[in-house]
């Protein structure tokens, strides 16, 4: 099994946020009993980690959303880092799901 | 703002294919990608190889267990065709007991006794054919005991018998007992020859039985189906040989044996009724002892045994009376017995008796039971139980019934002692029923000599209704009697419904106010007027006076010269005869007065006259010594009208108007048919009156009149008053006051209005019309003119002209077209005359035209014209045009028929061009049109041609002529828009349908 790579870019300072649509075989998934989690580490061996704040926005028809305040992004230093989406089953199993590189750009306002 | 970046797919096996977009679509390959929660980690919590139960599977929400409870839930909602069972539930076994009684009922005892004995139950069967039922035609209960006989329980008795006769017994057969066989007695036909085969006599055979057969036989009650049709219902049956019976009684020395009575008598349904008794011979009983018997032997009473014993009998008669001795002890006019019966019938007693010559009288007879004596106490009973009157109920003073009838019945009919016969009901008057016959009382003589007979109806409270006397006065015409109905009392005499008709006699009313008609009428069909003698008056009701307030007085009589007779008066007072209300003198409808001198009431000797009043309040006519007069509030008016009999129109009315222009005095108008005829004198200043009231001459100015003045003192003529001056007087003249010479002058007033007249020329024979333009300032304008030809002769005199009275007058234009001269007078009041005024005119001859236009004058509704014809000649000579009667608008050619208006097809414009007058044909009728004066009906005549006269008829209907005349024009265009020209103007008189024309 391999995830999908998907990057994404993360202006910092700014919120981020993005919507997915999870189907199987082009069919919407039911999220029901399934949890999700994203983190975002400088590289995959970094001890610090941000947090996604990931949200079933409509579970029958698979819709979640993956999001950062302008707080946290603040937080994050400009360049590339790494991230992660890991969907968790009922059965706690957990498998990832999409990743790929962060890009974070610096931000000027604060 | 993001940036998205998607990688380049390298892999070419991913699970996860994704799609950028607004949201990222994330699609996972099931294939190879194995999403969480997938697979089985465990079954209800356990892992391995497991194996449920349902106590390991919980229930969910839509697959539920079956439990009991859930099941005997469901199971009670289930609709079972049977619930329970009269309430029960499960196996059910019913008993009458849990079973409700329905229509079908159970049988109770009680129930049972009942319908037993309730009459419901009509058999009872015993098996077999045996059935006990209740016979309704015999009143009992009967059952059939075998298959031909029935018994009727209590009614007859049967023996159960055997038959050993050798032979058939039929049914009827009378039988004897022979012995017993089998418990059974045994039988055979009985006889009545001796007594070994009748004295056992005991059964009518009610079956028919064979020889050796058991059966029944009755020997009490009915045998049935019998041939009884020679046998008397009820007569006693005896025996008459073998098994036969008769109704004869045998003699001796056959057996008596009475076997019953007939019950019906039928050939084939008839029955008996068996009653068996043997007649004992004279040696069964038991007090008597025959033994050795021989002929002549007699019955001895031996007393020393105490019974009757057979011994030869010696007698002697010695001190018997014979026949012979008897005859002799009776009276010798009683010859002797015939009757060999040794018995005095009825007849022979009578037949004796009438033989005895001392004479019988009913103090002889006794009363016997039905014809009774007639005692003063049986009739007085009779009369009174059948309310027959009885002479006590009959006065002394009427001598008889005349009444054939002979009936006078209750209730409440008496005879008073003075001579009246009082008829009273109780019921009142009773209903009118017609009565065809007489009703007479006997005469009765009054002291004057005269058949009086007074008759009295009373109702029941008493009050009479009618009390009269019936007088014979003896002067009648035909020199006997005559009859007079008086009537008599304080009461009046009311006709209430019928008319009180008077024949040949007379109707006295002998007191005031006795005669009063509430709604009849009196017709005096004979000679007789009705004559009022006396100060009594006929009394119509009215409240005052004698007034016709309503119902009709016919006056039909004839006098004794056989002349119709109206009201006569005769009294010498005053007679009104008048129909007005209460209000009287100012209402009067009519009113009629003879008056006579009577100076209480009316300060004037002598009126006749007669009154009728208008209805309203002081204004009436009157008619009579004053003639008609009319009083209004400013004079009177006297009138005279004259009607036409036909229609009731008024023909001619003189009418004399009497101002009060000065008290006591008027001032006369005389007017003929509402215009001032030959005033008799004008107000005017200078008018001189004499007023005899204040006695001194008056003259007229400033609207009041004015004393002239002084006496004169002493004059004897006018001409000698100082005020007065007379010069060159001559007929006619009036005085005039001259105010600036302050007097009287004569004058003729100098009154000269020469009239001032306009006339045009017109066509001959049209009516041609002169205006009198200053026509208003005359007062009182008369008329005078004449037409004179060029050489001074007069072709139309004053009389041929008609002055319409206002400011008008016409005649006809003369017929030859010639200039001419009219000349023309206007008389004022009196004799005061004006100039002559002159104009001239010509009479034009009629161009020839081709179209004829016919409008109308004044009109103001619609109007129909009947017929309109033109001749070429004058006085309607020449040729008629159009030739031929139109049929139609534009038929026969050349002529054309048109009209502005029609009203309908019917009423075509040719219908007044079709030649007929009256008739069938029709009109021209402009019925539609609202502009009546100006519609129009015209013809064409197809060419120009000169037409000299005319001839108009509008219909004879009144109703439908709205105008004042008619108007011919002409044209030669047909435009008739300016070139036409008025031909003809013609008046219209009413009542005139025809008009001509040149």
């Amino acid at each position: 099994m391999a995830m999908a790579e998907y990057n994404i870019t993360i202006e910092a300072h700014s919120d981020y946020s993005r919507s997915f649509q999870i189907k199987v075989d082009g069919t919407p998934l039911d999220l029901s009993g399934y949890s999700f989690a994203a983190q975002i580490r400088e590289h995959h061996t970094s001890p610090d980690s941000v947090n996604f704040t990931v949200n079933i926005v409509d579970a029958p028809t698979g819709v979640i959303a993956m999001s950062l305040t302008d707080e946290v992004t603040g937080t994050l230093e400009p360049g590339t880092q790494y991230y992660d989406l890991v969907m968790t089953g009922s059965d706690s199993r957990k498998q990832r799901l999409l990743g790929g590189r962060a890009f974070v750009k610096a931000g000027i306002t604060r | 703002m993001s940036t998205y970046e998607i990688l380049p797919e390298s892999d070419a096996n991913l699970d996860i294919t994704i799609t950028d977009g607004e949201t990222i679509v994330i699609d996972i390959i099931p294939a190879s990608f194995t999403l969480p929660g997938g697979d089985v980690a465990s079954v209800n919590g356990y892992t391995g190889v497991v194996q449920l139960d349902t106590d390991d599977i919980p229930e969910g929400l839509s697959n539920l267990y079956y439990t009991d409870e859930r099941v005997d839930e469901r199971i009670g909602l289930i609709d079972y065709p049977v619930d329970s069972v009269n309430g029960l539930t499960g196996d059910v076994v019913l008993t009458t007991t849990e079973v409700a009684e329905g229509v079908n009922q159970y049988y109770t005892d009680e129930r049972v006794d009942t319908y037993l004995t309730g009459g419901e139950v009509t058999s009872i069967n015993f098996g077999g054919a045996t059935s006990l039922s209740w016979n309704s035609d015999e009143g009992t209960l009967e059952f059939p005991v075998n298959a031909e006989v029935t018994l009727q329980i209590g009614q007859e008795n049967l023996i159960h018998v055997k038959n050993l006769s050798g032979s058939t017994l039929n049914n009827g057969a009378v039988v004897r007992v022979t012995g017993a066989s089998g418990s059974k007695l045994t039988i055979d036909l009985a006889n009545n020859t001796s007594d070994s085969v009748s004295a056992d006599t005991i059964a009518v055979m009610t079956q028919s039985l064979g020889n050796n057969a058991v059966g029944y036989a009755t020997t009490e009650g009915l045998v049935r189906g019998l041939n009884t049709s020679s046998y008397t219902e009820g007569a006693v049956l005896w025996l008459d040989g073998a098994g036969v019976f008769t109704q004869s009684k045998p003699l001796t020395p056959l057996h008596l044996v009475q076997v019953g009575y007939v019950v019906r008598s039928h050939p084939t349904q008839g029955s008996i009724f068996v009653c068996i008794k043997n007649g004992w011979e004279l040696d069964e009983l038991h007090d008597v002892l025959i033994t050795g018997i021989t002929d002549g032997q007699g019955l001895v009473w031996d007393a020393g045994n105490g019974y009757w014993k057979n011994e030869t009998i010696s007698v002697d008669l010695t001190g018997y009376a014979t026949e012979a001795y008897v005859d002799a002890l009776i009276p010798t006019n009683v010859s002797a017995f015939t009757n060999d019966a040794g018995y005095a019938t009825e007849e022979y007693v009578n037949s004796q008796l009438s033989g005895i010559s001392v004479p019988a009288t009913t103090d002889d007879l006794l009363e016997g039971s039905l014809n009774l004596y007639y005692s003063d106490t049986l009739v007085g009973d009779y009369l009174t139980a059948n309310n027959y009157a009885t002479t006590d109920d009959i006065p002394t003073d009427v001598s008889a019934f005349n009444n054939d009838a002979g009936y006078i019945t209750d209730p409440g009919n008496t005879f008073t002692t003075d001579g009246q016969f009082t008829f009273v009901t109780d019921y009142g008057i009773p209903a009118w029923e017609p009565y065809n016959g007489e009703f007479k009382i006997a005469n009765y003589t009054d002291p004057d000599n005269n058949l009086l007979n007074t008759v009295r109806f009373l109702t029941s409270g008493g009050n009479a209704f009618a009390q009269y006397d019936v007088v014979d006065t003896g002067g009648g015409d035909d020199g006997s009697h005559r009859v007079e109905l008086r009537l008599t009392g304080n009461e009046s005499a009311i006709l209430t419904d019928s008319a009180l008709n008077i024949g040949s006699d007379q109707l006295s009313v002998n007191s005031a106010n006795n005669l009063n008609l509430n709604g009849g009428s009196i017709e005096l069909n004979s000679v007789n007027p009705l004559h009022l003698n006396s100060n009594t008056a006929l009394n119509l009701n009215a409240t005052e006076h004698n007034f016709v307030n309503d119902g009709t007085v016919y006056i039909n009589g004839l006098d004794s010269t056989s002349s119709y007779v109206g009201i006569q008066y005769n009294s010498t007072q005053t007679v009104y005869n008048s129909i007005t209300d209460s209000t009287e003198e100012l209402n009067i409808p009519f009113r009629i007065i003879r008056k006579h001198t009577d100076a209480i009431d009316y300060a004037d000797d002598t009126q006749i006259l007669i009154q009728f009043g208008a209805g309203e309040g002081g204004n009436f006519y009157q008619l009579g010594q004053l003639g008609g007069r009319f009083d209004r509030i400013d004079g009177h008016e006297t009138k005279l009208q004259t009607m036409n009999p036909a229609d009731n129109s008024l023909l001619n009315n003189w009418t004399v108007h009497e101002h009060y222009l000065y008290g006591g005095k008027p001032i006369r108008q005389t007017y003929y048919n509402n215009a001032g005829r030959d005033g008799l004198a004008l107000v005017q200043d200078g008018m001189l009156i004499w007023n005899t009231e204040g006695n001194e001459l008056q003259v007229y100015h400033d609207s009041t009149w004015n004393s002239v003045g002084g006496g004169g003192g002493g004059a004897s003529a006018l001409d000698d008053l100082t005020d007065v001056t007379i010069s060159a007087v001559s007929d006619g003249d009036i005085l005039r006051y001259n105010g600036i010479a302050m007097e009287w002058q004569n004058t003729n007033l100098g009154l000269s209005l020469t009239p001032l007249i306009s006339i045009e020329s017109s066509f001959v024979g049209a009516t041609n019309i002169c205006t009198i333009t200053n026509y208003g300032d005359y007062e009182d304008p008369n008329i005078w003119a004449q037409v004179k030809d060029s050489g001074g002769t007069v072709v139309i005199t004053n009389s041929q002209i008609t002055d319409k009275y206002d400011g008008t007058f016409s005649f006809t234009t003369p017929s030859i077209d010639t200039g001419y001269v009219l000349e023309v007078k206007v008389q004022d009041f009196g004799d005061l005359a004006s100039d002559t005024a002159t104009a001239t005119f010509d009479s034009l001859a009629i161009p020839a035209a081709r179209y004829y236009r016919i409008k109308f004058i004044n009109a103001t509704s619609y109007n129909m014209i009947d017929r309109v014809q033109l001749f070429t000649g004058p006085a309607q000579s020449g040729t008629l045009y159009p030739t031929t009667g139109m049929t139609s608008n534009t038929a026969p050619a050349p002529y054309v028929a048109s009209a502005e208006y029609v009203a309908s097809v019917s009423y075509d414009a040719y219908e007044a061009f079709d030649n007929i007058v009256g008739g069938t044909g029709r009109s021209w009728w402009n019925l539609g049109s609202s502009n009546y004066a100006g519609s129009w009906v015209q013809i064409d005549l197809g060419s120009s041609i000169q037409i000299a006269s005319f001839i108009l008829n509008p219909i004879t209907n009144p109703s439908y002529i709205n105008c004042d005349g008619w108007l011919i024009y002409t044209s030669n265009t047909g435009a008739f828009a300016g070139e036409e020209v008025l031909r003809a103007t013609i008046d219209r008189i009413p009542g005139i349908y025809e008009y001509t024309v040149g």
